[in-house]
């Protein structure tokens, strides 16, 4: 008869193994040993107590964590992961970045040029507006770059998720005045019967 | 008798994940009950008043759970102020998601899945301990009696040592399996895993144990 498998020697430990198998195990040396031994380190295991903190502590630790709590935003339905709002953010991430991503793919990278509010000195407007310049009276590029900056914080806020700042913006920085109509003409499609309900 | 002194017991709603069953009996009322009656009230209750915007229906679940959060934590981290920063943070994900908890699991089963989350997040955020284990803690006191205090503290200081060396999702696996007693199908809910990984990782946990436990300096 075969020895004891993992799942077996797990029942025999835990209880449940079937009447065949608990004969093989009393008349099998090898499977006893290693059944006997994990056992033993099972029970000292089960020896370990965690020790009872300062009845204070329950205070402490529930007072914690209403100060934390006071300075969340209310848990609100809208906050839902699959709220309209997210979802929508979530269809313009995905769409920013496959287009980013295919159109990159075909040219080299468009180089930054200084832009109208790195003048303020800030290093984070400089990582966020790059090429802002380039674009001009482009309203495309100006719907991407609202979309990507609104689409970043969205994320960040309501999925606990972290980008880095500009990641968005920087990824459809290196495309040219066409390739941006063209994105801006799928967003904007995407995005009017959004608009429209909520206007 | 208070059940960290032998046992953290499980607590019954987790061992009745999916059902509809509560942890107290008392309904809610239709109107907005007052702060005084708030802790009659099950955690379903205490859900939808919370994200109704009563934030001390929350501080009523906070204290209904901390105890099996912070020994879930406690368990993991085998550190004091460690496990107290985890259970806050668990705590405060679970106030953040609190609309998207839709009751299909018991609201204590849905809180553990957040704390076993933070605890693995922040283990995989860290570089294990890999420093050998204290001598003190692999002196052989096999010709002591077993009933001395002091061979009982040194004992414990030594599983301890080893169970934090265990990789983490099999250290969970056996705080889950051993010390909260839930069966090998909730702990697989929990972890996001499968009854079988999850048996493999306990007995794979307790082989390593054996190892660890047998070492000699």
């Amino acid at each position: 008869m075969s020895h004891l498998s993992r799942d077996e020697r797990l029942l025999a430990l835990e209880g449940g193994l079937e009447a065949p198998r608990q004969a093989h195990l009393a008349s099998c040396r090898s499977c006893r040993t290693d059944v006997d031994a994990l056992g033993r380190v099972l029970a000292r295991v089960r020896a370990v107590d965690v020790p009872e903190p300062s009845p204070l502590f329950w205070d402490h630790l529930a007072a914690r964590v209403g100060d934390a709590i006071a300075r969340e935003p209310a848990p609100s339905p809208d906050r839902g992961w699959w709220s309209p709002r997210l979802a929508w953010a979530a269809v313009a991430v995905v769409i920013v970045t496959a287009g980013a991503g295919y159109l990159t793919r075909s040219r080299p990278p468009t180089p930054v040029v200084a832009s109208s509010t790195a003048v303020s000195g800030d290093p984070v407007d400089q990582r966020r507006s790059p090429n802002v310049g380039e674009s001009g009276a482009d309203d495309g590029w100006a719907l991407i770059a609202a979309v990507a900056d609104q689409v970043a914080d969205q994320v960040a806020d309501d999925a606990a998720f972290a980008p880095q700042v500009g990641q968005a913006e920087l990824s459809v920085s290196a495309l040219s005045a066409d390739e941006r109509r063209a994105l801006a003409g799928e967003l904007a499609a995407e995005l009017a019967p959004r608009r429209n309900r909520e206007g | 008798m208070d059940v960290w002194q032998t046992r953290m017991p499980w607590p019954a709603t987790l061992a009745m994940a999916g059902s509809e069953q509560q942890d107290t009996a008392p309904t809610a009322p239709d109107a907005p009950p007052a702060v005084a009656d708030l802790s009659g009230l099950d955690d379903r209750a205490l859900v939808a008043a919370t994200v109704a915007g009563d934030r001390s229906a929350f501080d009523v679940l906070v204290r209904r759970h901390q105890r099996a959060i912070y020994g879930v934590c406690h368990r993991f981290t085998g550190d004091h102020a460690d496990a107290s920063d985890l259970a806050q943070d668990a705590f405060v994900r679970a106030y953040r998601g609190l609309a998207r908890f839709k009751g299909d699991a018991a609201f204590g089963t849905w809180l553990h899945r957040i704390a076993v989350n933070v605890c693995l997040t922040r283990a995989a955020a860290r570089t294990p301990p890999l420093d050998p284990l204290d001598p003190l803690e692999l002196a052989d006191l096999r010709g002591e009696r077993p009933d001395d205090p002091l061979r009982r503290a040194q004992d414990t200081a030594r599983v301890k040592a080893a169970i934090a060396r265990l990789p983490r999702k099999q250290r969970m696996t056996v705080i889950l399996r051993v010390y909260h007693e839930l069966p090998h199908d909730v702990i697989a809910r929990t972890l996001g895993s499968t009854v079988g990984t999850v048996k493999a990782n306990f007995f794979h946990a307790l082989q390593n144990l054996r190892k660890l436990l047998e070492e000699r300096p």
